[in-house]
């Protein structure tokens, strides 16, 4: 029998790691991958509560579900930015991004 | 056993994010961040979300990372692989996520949670499947818009050769 508490540490320690990945990572592919990984660990907290607060309503799954949904389209276009931003000044590196500092 | 498991896919997942975080390679990063989607879907299988772990192994572990290494291969990082061990922004990274993971933890451990409750057991894919369409039909849609929105918006985003952009060919 797994108690819930260790779901939530489970799942506070992926966010942890995902935030630290997207504030010390310089590659901005790296950056949203660790923001995927924060996704996935508050999709975690989600479920599990669902499953042991909430025992005959799917809201948790739900709100999942549509979290993933919404998560991939923005990668995708995240990506797409990135594309273009890498074909006008070939780097991707948010060191070197900085055209809107004053 | 299951506490068993519990633990096993847990100490994965997190040596995946934390290899996924830290390396410098970033083909081998995203090649660990499969591997902790994939544990994350085994966790989705003991909470007895069945549907959950479907979609992630589908949606995350078989479309998203593909897509990432595509856009890597794309953007193929200048000048090999820049030492990032002498980088002055991962000691206050670190920090602040330990620091926060101190307060989530606090917060967890004082909570009154409900002690020896099981997962519940019912939410199989057809229970999940029924209350789609019928109680949350409306966000389906919507999510099929959003998603449309995103695949004609990357589309532009990306596509070459368009007038207002400065490509040299």
């Amino acid at each position: 029998m797994i108690p819930l508490t260790y779901y939530l540490i489970f799942s506070a320690t992926l966010f942890c790691i995902g935030v630290y990945g997207v504030l010390a990572r310089r590659n901005s592919i790296m950056i949203l991958v660790s923001i995927e990984l924060m996704l996935n660990a508050v999709n975690i907290n989600l479920v599990a509560f669902s499953a042991y607060l909430r025992r005959d309503d799917p809201i948790g799954q739900m709100f999942s579900l549509f979290a993933i949904a919404v998560g991939a389209g923005e990668i995708g276009v995240g990506l797409a930015i990135i594309l273009n931003l890498y074909r006008l000044r070939n780097t991707i590196n948010i060191d070197q991004i900085d055209f809107l500092k004053w | 056993m299951q506490l068993a498991i519990f633990f096993v896919l847990a100490a994965i997942t997190t040596v995946a994010g934390i290899i996924m975080v830290s390396a410098d390679n970033i083909a081998r990063s995203i090649y660990s961040h499969v591997l902790a989607l994939l544990g994350i879907a085994g966790i989705y299988l003991l909470l007895y979300a069945e549907f959950m772990a479907g979609v992630q192994v589908l949606v995350y572990a078989g479309g998203v990372s593909i897509m990432l290494l595509f856009a890597l291969m794309l953007t193929k990082p200048a000048k090999g692989v820049i030492r990032a061990l002498d980088h002055p922004r991962r000691v206050p990274a670190f920090i602040t996520a330990v620091v926060l993971f101190g307060l989530l933890s606090f917060s967890i451990f004082q909570a009154k949670w409900p002690l020896k409750v099981e997962p519940s057991r019912v939410m199989t894919p057809e229970v999940i499947g029924k209350s789609m369409f019928a109680d949350y039909v409306l966000p389906f849609e919507i999510v099929s818009v959003i998603l449309l929105v995103a695949l004609i918006g990357a589309v532009v985003i990306g596509v070459k050769g368009r007038e207002d952009t400065d490509d040299e060919e």
